[in-house]
């Protein structure tokens, strides 16, 4: 007997101000589309256990993809971009997602990502609470930790885009952000997902992660969640962003739910999706539950 | 001392992992404790020698020095956050971490070396 995941990948082209990017994504389920979006310099193969859940792909259209630059999708053909430094941004973050999910023709999709993901959920429904319906926002905060965002773009370089150091020390430098309760196989997964990365491209990631991605807490105030409704989900052993900073925009963000998940780190859905899934399945019922109720008002 | 020197010794000397992550590794790796400190010679990529003795920072590749809490909240087999791996206690909780190229270059072996320290740990004994 063949065993084989219930995922199916495909290539789309999208072209965003201006250039053409061809664009790796893997889908499972249907229903309610929910865009599901990596950390920084991963890919979309972080959420395999979540596509392979039948809890959440019978009432979900699971889509996860690779951003440009990551995973198979390659850097744009045609563009010389070997010529210039990369470097993610909000504006690209939320750009990406708009036309991601026109392209596909997109009802109000669900959006929830991790780490700069997770900040993007933020960014996301402050900005487009007219494009989705709700927003999960998985290990994101107003701002990264003081900590690392006072290191800046130079230092960061330095660690992860340095010429005398081995893109295996990218994966090895991501158990900072991993609790030490994750099963040992996942952990190894992440770290090798990590080491895989294209040449400055998880460093580049960090610009968005610690320095385009800003909230001000005016701006978290006034984020409408009757639009767009905005979850947090963060873990006890995150350093980036504790349990603690997430709490800050939480509180800012009136009718946004949040929860403190034990014993999980910077990339629960990968470190230990079992544990995981007991946060989200219920998010995912409430989601669905608001769906229907709105399809039978309208 | 928070480990059985002898102990991680064997443990490192016999650890498929840390072999391999200390590849061509050439010099000292530091391990300062509040009343010892250890260094680990390497030579191309080989465990030389384990002694305790005090060598100069600038004599070293990589140099990692806690305090007695510090290094007893790492090496704990389930450590509170943020004392997950030496990077995470160094930005969190102030552990004096190294920030050579070695360092860098080396995270995998010191990662695995934090986790034959966890294991070589005399029962009881903190830093």
């Amino acid at each position: 007997m063949i065993k084989h995941d219930p995922i199916t990948g495909r290539y789309i082209y999208l072209t965003i101000d201006g250039i053409e990017y061809r664009v790796y994504y893997e889908e499972a389920g249907q229903g309610i589309p929910l865009l599901v979006g990596h950390t920084a310099g991963s890919d979309g193969r972080q959420y395999r256990h979540l596509l392979c859940d039948e809890e959440v792909t019978k009432n979900f259209r699971v889509i996860a993809f690779d951003l440009p630059y990551h995973g198979k999708s390659l850097p744009p053909y045609g563009v010389r971009w070997w010529e210039t430094e990369y470097n993610m941004t909000k504006k690209f973050m939320m750009d990406f997602q708009l036309v991601l999910s026109k392209a596909l023709g997109l009802d109000r999709p669900v959006y929830m990502g991790s780490s700069m993901g997770g900040h993007l959920a933020i960014d996301l429904a402050s900005n487009y609470p007219d494009n989705f319906r709700a927003t999960i926002s998985v290990e994101g905060a107003l701002r990264s930790a003081a900590e690392y965002v006072d290191v800046g773009m130079a230092g960061i370089r330095r660690e992860f885009d340095n010429p005398n150091v081995n893109r295996t020390s990218i994966g090895a430098a991501m158990m900072l952000n991993i609790s030490p309760y994750s099963p040992e196989a996942n952990v190894r997964e992440i770290q090798w997902e990590y080491s895989c990365g294209g040449p400055g491209i998880f460093a580049g990631d960090l610009y968005y992660y610690y320095y385009d991605h800003n909230v001000t807490p005016e701006e978290a105030s006034k984020i409408d969640t009757s639009k767009c409704m905005l979850y947090f989900l963060t873990g006890e052993y995150d350093p980036n962003t504790s349990p603690a900073d997430t709490k800050i925009a939480a509180d800012l963000v009136k009718g946004s739910k949040f929860w403190t998940m034990e014993k999980l780190g910077h990339f629960p859905v990968t470190e230990d999706y079992t544990e995981f899934r007991k946060y989200l399945l219920p998010i995912l019922e409430e989601i669905q539950q608001t769906s229907e109720t709105r399809t039978k008002v309208a | 001392m928070a480990i059985n020197l002898e102990k991680f010794t064997q443990l490192a000397r016999e650890d498929f992992e840390f072999k391999r992550e200390t590849r061509y590794l050439t010099g000292i790796i530091k391990l300062d404790f509040p009343k010892r400190s250890v260094a680990l010679h390497f030579e191309d990529g080989k465990l030389a020698n384990v002694e305790e003795a005090r060598y100069d920072d600038d004599k070293c590749k990589i140099v990692i020095r806690g305090t007695g809490e510090q290094w007893e909240a790492l090496l704990q087999h389930k450590p509170l956050p943020f004392y997950q791996c030496l990077q995470s206690s160094s930005v969190k909780h102030g552990l004096h971490l190294s920030n050579t190229n070695e360092t860098f270059a080396y995270l995998p072996a010191l990662n695995r070396m934090t986790t034959l320290m966890r294991n070589a740990r005399t029962e009881g004994a903190a830093a």
